[in-house]
């Protein structure tokens, strides 16, 4: 079942062309040394994306997929280009600043949900709230939980839950502070497809529900049904489908 | 926990306790063995300037001479320079004759110039009071402190029955001293002055004269009006003068120590950064979520902080533990070596303690430091990946090849620059083993990559498993790397003790040999240190005069003091056959023999040339029984005997200087025909017991008259007197044994550390392997090999590693801190042993990983 609000698939429709820009990518470019071969990934990438927007991104494996996110996560350093987040080049701050930058704004979420093995659930979960000091708005994190329905499982370790469940869990993180920009690598790449459907639908529920955007990998033609707008990265370009 | 860094670490932990309990155990160990050392070398310092102090008491100066004072000196003292506060003591050690083995120091006082409470003690009473004539004339009347008379069951009213050079006798026990919380006060007995005399056979003498403030016009007074022979002290000079002597040999088990510590702070960089490197990815993780850097290095710090004190205060523990066990050790060499009895309890307080404490935690927060910064470094997304990590970590191979080289060429240029001294030396050990150590992984990839590749083309099958081993060697550097260096170090230092130990046994054992060349030795029989008694003239013309003696060496050793520091001084009649036993560093034996005999000439030991730059023909002033005079160096001896100096002149020149040169020792020099056990027989029967009497170097001054005493002839045949002094020299290197074992311990912690890690971190490989059909034996196989791999490549490289350390230990540390040189000799059998030890160590450490290798079974996740 899809989310009942559906949005606007076209990103040129008026509705989406007055809502604010979320990212901004210009001209970026990043490679990677493999000895003493430089292997080019992105090459020039292009990007605006709007508040609100569900972006989906495809491309085969090792074309740039994750590593565009990791740029735009100030996780990784683009070796040139800009990348605007919310008016602020993120680009242009230093490791720590992005670092901070990144606590605030950004929500992620992984194949392998990245879970941090010696936390509970409800520690994983609270663990972007007490990073950013907000420690107050836990009961909304419960609340969260209760939706996603995890809440009986949340003095569990991760490692005791399901992948369906951890995956709800790591979702649950990413968007307990209410970042302004979500990035998910393949969410639902390790599930079944009974899961990732469950899954899915429930996380781009709470992304509507909040406004959200989200820049979502994906290799499931199920999910694409379900963006704004449908990019591909082609030859460390990025071009619309 | 606020922190959501610091909560995952603590978790960690929980999840791995034996993760922490490796890492408390390196710091542990280590820790205690600094502590340990620290704690017994301080407290043979402390004993030493006790000793002082029972004498000083609340003096600041001493006036005192290399043999026992004239009472005259006393008297002109008071009447010449008006010197009231001047107070006379008598001192001297005897033995409980209640077969208790306790050695007590006799102070004798006057009780006429200071009070018999004024030896410095605060907060003190007599229990019962005593009247000044009760103390003075009562025979052999005593106070003892209430400790002491617990200790030898005694009370007020008891008579004591002791051991002294005139044989037992029997004290009475008049007051005791309670209240005295002063280690001082241990094991002394105070007497009336006349009575201590008495006691210890020093009728007319004092051991020093104790004098309170003088002011420099007071001091330059005194000095200018003491006779030749007597010197004014302050109290810190005198304490110099008995600490120092056995300086070099504490130096050397602080070094040992050291080499523990840091093969222990190198286990706790091995663990930090296992521990660190495991949770990589999780702190990737944190980091992708908005950790910073500075929240993780500061979290890092914290945990590492945490550990480093609770490891390093269980370490203190355990090493005061260590200390009681190595303080015998200690105190019994000390005995051997130096002579000394002063030592006679381990002092333990707070800041003693705190040294070592923060030692400990100091070099864990230095240790961890590389690995914390590296991984607050580390970009969150490069965290993640393994082979990054295996990169970076070739990355830093190279890095440490560089510092390796400049640690090498260090310790070349601090072992060749002799004016470093003796930290210099140290240094260079430390230098080398370091960068011998850091080569240690690129020497174990190299080999390893090397044998892996041969291996899998000519037994594909029969192979794999061994082949997996050699791979997991080189692939999981970042792993074992500094657990391999560890063991190299603990290996290293093992052999190359061993090969000096070796090499110093078999010098020793040729200079024996040399030097002890009579056939019999003969002197009257010790019951308390330092004791030397003179023969009696009779006995010597019996020997000399006897048909089967073809020659007979008669010597006399005293103390003295060059530069201000103690020498001791021989003199001999110096027969031929004993001048063959003599070696020297360079010259002409023949020429140097004639030189010794010309005016003012004497030959001195090697370790005394080196300690103060002495060649050939210098020029030193000795402090003589006459006064200051001035000698020229005729040549310069090998000498095992004392690393504080000996100096040997004609007999007729040491009277002319110190006015006494009766023989205490005679070497016998049998006929070839000769019957040595009927020798033995018959002067026994003739001088079993004797007569003597004590030196006088002051006859002219003080009156003599003494009762006779009687002392059994002590005669030794050379083969036992050599065997003794090889069993010194084994009981001098049994505290560096239990050093040794220490670090190897740490050493095979830190492989089972690094195994476990490995097993921890593979078990997502150990789950295909299972899945691909290996089997529980082979899964074991697979850790053991690989174990077995490194400790027998980690045992090759510390082969030579350990004979250069030999070599360092021999040409500079042995030269520079106790003046000898000896024959380095590469030893087959030390090299194999250690090679061995490797093996065992690291395949006994791979034995419980082992075991969770082969019984791993996966955690099956519920849906």
């Amino acid at each position: 079942m899809l989310p009942s609000s559906q949005p606007c698939l076209d990103h040129k429709c008026p509705e989406r062309s007055q809502a604010m820009s979320i990212l901004r990518i210009n001209q970026l470019h990043k490679s990677y040394r493999n000895g003493q071969d430089l292997l080019p990934i992105l090459q020039g990438a292009q990007l605006e994306m709007h508040e609100g927007e569900i972006l989906m991104l495809l491309g085969p494996s090792g074309s740039g997929k994750s590593t565009l996110l990791n740029l735009i996560a100030g996780i990784d350093e683009a070796d040139s280009g800009q990348i605007e987040i919310n008016g602020t080049r993120v680009t242009d701050l230093n490791e720590r600043d992005r670092t901070l930058f990144r606590r605030q704004h950004i929500g992620t979420i992984y194949q392998f949900f990245n879970l941090i093995p010696t936390l509970t659930v409800l520690e994983n979960i609270l663990l972007p709230l007490q990073l950013n000091g907000r420690m107050g708005e836990s009961k909304q994190a419960l609340q969260q939980m209760q939706r996603l329905g995890i809440e009986h499982r949340k003095q569990l370790f991760p490692e005791q839950l399901s992948g369906g469940e951890q995956q709800r869990v790591a979702i649950c993180r990413a968007l307990t502070h209410r970042p302004a920009l979500l990035l998910a690598d393949e969410p639902t790449g390790s599930l079944d497809l009974e899961s990732a459907n469950t899954v899915m639908q429930l996380f781009l529920e709470q992304v509507h529900e909040y406004g959200q955007s989200l820049v979502l990998v994906t290799h499931n033609p199920e999910i694409t049904t379900m963006a704004n707008r449908i990019l591909r990265l082609d030859k460390g370009q990025l071009v619309a489908v | 926990m606020r922190s959501p860094t610091l909560l995952t670490s603590w978790r960690h932990f929980q999840r791995h306790p034996w993760q922490l309990l490796l890492l408390l155990l390196g710091i542990l160990i280590g820790v205690a063995a600094v502590t340990a050392v620290d704690l017994v070398n301080q407290s043979a310092r402390e004993s030493f300037r006790l000793a002082n102090e029972q004498l000083l008491g609340r003096s600041r100066f001493q006036i005192n001479a290399d043999t026992p004072l004239p009472e005259a000196l006393y008297r002109r003292l008071r009447t010449e320079l008006a010197l009231s506060e001047a107070t006379p003591v008598v001192s001297g050690f005897v033995n409980d004759g209640l077969d208790k083995a306790i050695l007590l120091r006799v102070i004798g006082i006057d009780p006429l110039a200071g009070a018999p409470l004024d030896q410095g003690f605060d907060g003190v009473r007599l229990n019962p009071p005593l009247g000044l004539a009760q103390l003075m004339t009562t025979r052999h009347g005593v106070i003892l402190d209430s400790r002491t008379a617990n200790q030898l069951e005694v009370t007020v009213g008891d008579s004591i029955p002791i051991v002294t050079k005139k044989g037992r006798q029997t004290i009475s026990v008049l007051a005791l001293l309670e209240g005295a919380d002063d280690p001082r006060s241990n094991n002394l007995l105070i007497m009336d002055i006349g009575q201590a005399q008495q006691l210890l056979g020093l009728t007319g003498r004092l051991s020093q004269i104790n004098l309170t403030d003088l002011d420099q016009q007071q001091q330059h007074r005194i000095r200018a009006w003491l006779p030749s022979g007597y010197r004014l002290q302050t109290a810190q000079q005198q304490h110099q003068s008995t600490v120092g002597l056995t300086d070099s040999f504490h130096l050397n088990l602080t070094a040992l120590s050291f080499l523990a510590l840091m093969v222990g702070l190198l286990l706790v960089y091995n663990s930090t950064h296992f521990s660190l490197i495991q949770r990589q990815p999780m702190f990737g993780q944190l980091r992708a979520l908005g950790v910073t850097a500075a929240e993780v290095r500061r979290a890092l710090l914290w945990e590492t902080l945490a550990i480093a004190i609770v490891g390093s205060l269980l370490g203190v523990l355990v090493g005061i533990a260590l200390a009681q066990l190595l303080f015998g050790l200690v105190v019994q060499t000390i005995d051997d070596l130096y002579l000394s009895n002063n030592i006679n309890r381990l002092f333990i307080s707070v800041p003693m303690l705190l040294k070592p404490l923060l030692i400990g935690t100091g070099g864990c927060l230095l240790a961890s430091w590389p690995s914390i910064r590296q991984l607050a470094r580390i970009p969150p997304r490069q965290s993640q990946l393994r082979y990054q990590q295996e990169q970076s970590a070739a990355r830093s191979n190279r890095q440490q090849l560089y510092l390796a080289g400049c640690l090498l060429a260090s310790s070349a240029l601090l072992a060749v620059w002799r004016g470093s001294g003796l930290i210099g030396g140290f240094i260079a050990i430390a230098a080398l083993l370091l960068g011998l150590a850091l080569m240690t992984p690129m020497l174990v990839a190299g080999i390893s990559r090397l044998l892996s590749a041969p291996a899998l083309q000519r037994h594909p099958n029969r192979l794999a498993i061994w082949r997996m081993a050699l791979r997991d060697c080189y692939r999981n550097l970042s792993r074992t790397g500094v657990a391999v260096m560890a063991l190299m170090i603990a290996v290293a230092a093992t052999i190359g003790m061993a090969v000096m130990i070796d090499s110093f046994r078999s010098s020793l054992e040729g200079w024996l040999q040399q030097r002890l060349n009579a056939d019999l030795y003969l002197r009257l029989q010790r019951e308390l240190p330092g004791q030397a008694e003179a023969l009696p003239p009779e006995l010597i013309a019996y020997v000399r005069n006897h048909q089967a003696v073809r020659a007979v060496a008669s010597s006399r050793r005293i103390a003295s003091s060059l530069n201000g520091r103690r020498v001791e001084v021989f003199s001999s009649n110096l027969p031929e056959p004993m001048r063959r036993g003599y070696r020297f560093t360079e010259g002409d034996p023949d020429t140097i023999w004639k030189r010794l005999y010309k005016q003012d000439h004497i030959l001195i030991s090697e370790p005394l040339a080196n300690r103060w730059q002495l060649a050939t023909n210098d020029r030193i002033v000795l402090q003589t029984g006459s006064g200051l005079h001035s000698f020229t160096v005729a040549g310069i001896y090998l000498d095992y005997g004392s690393d504080n100096g000996r100096i040997l002149l004609p007999e007729t020149r040491f009277k002319n200087h110190w006015g006494d040169a009766r023989p205490t020792t005679l070497g016998v020099y049998l006929k070839p025909s000769a019957d040595a056990d009927r020798i033995i027989a018959e002067l026994q029967q003739q001088f079993g017991r004797l007569s003597n009497q004590q030196p006088n170097p002051l006859s002219n001054q003080v009156s003599n008259q003494r009762p006779r005493q009687q002392q059994p002839l002590e005669i030794r045949h050379t083969a036992r007197l050599l065997q003794k002094s090889l069993q010194v020299f084994e009981r001098t290197f049994r505290i560096t044994d239990v050093l040794r074992l220490l670090a190897m311990g740490v050493a095979a912690i830190g492989i089972l550390g690094a195994l476990m890690a490995l097993q921890l971190e593979r078990q997502g490989e150990l789950h295909t392997l299972r899945s691909l059909g290996l089997t529980p034996l082979e899964r074991a196989k697979l850790l053991l090999y690989q174990s077995g791999w490194l400790g027998l490549l980690a045992g090759l490289i510390a082969i030579p590693s350990g004979h250069l350390l030999a070599w360092l230990l021999i040409e500079v540390i042995h030269l520079r801190a106790f003046g000898w040189s000896m024959i380095y000799q590469p030893s087959l059998s030390a090299a194999l042993l250690g090679l061995l030890l490797s093996v065992a160590a690291a395949l006994l450490a791979s034995l419980w990983p082992a075991w969770r290798f082969a019984r791993y079974r996966p955690r099956l996740q519920t849906e």
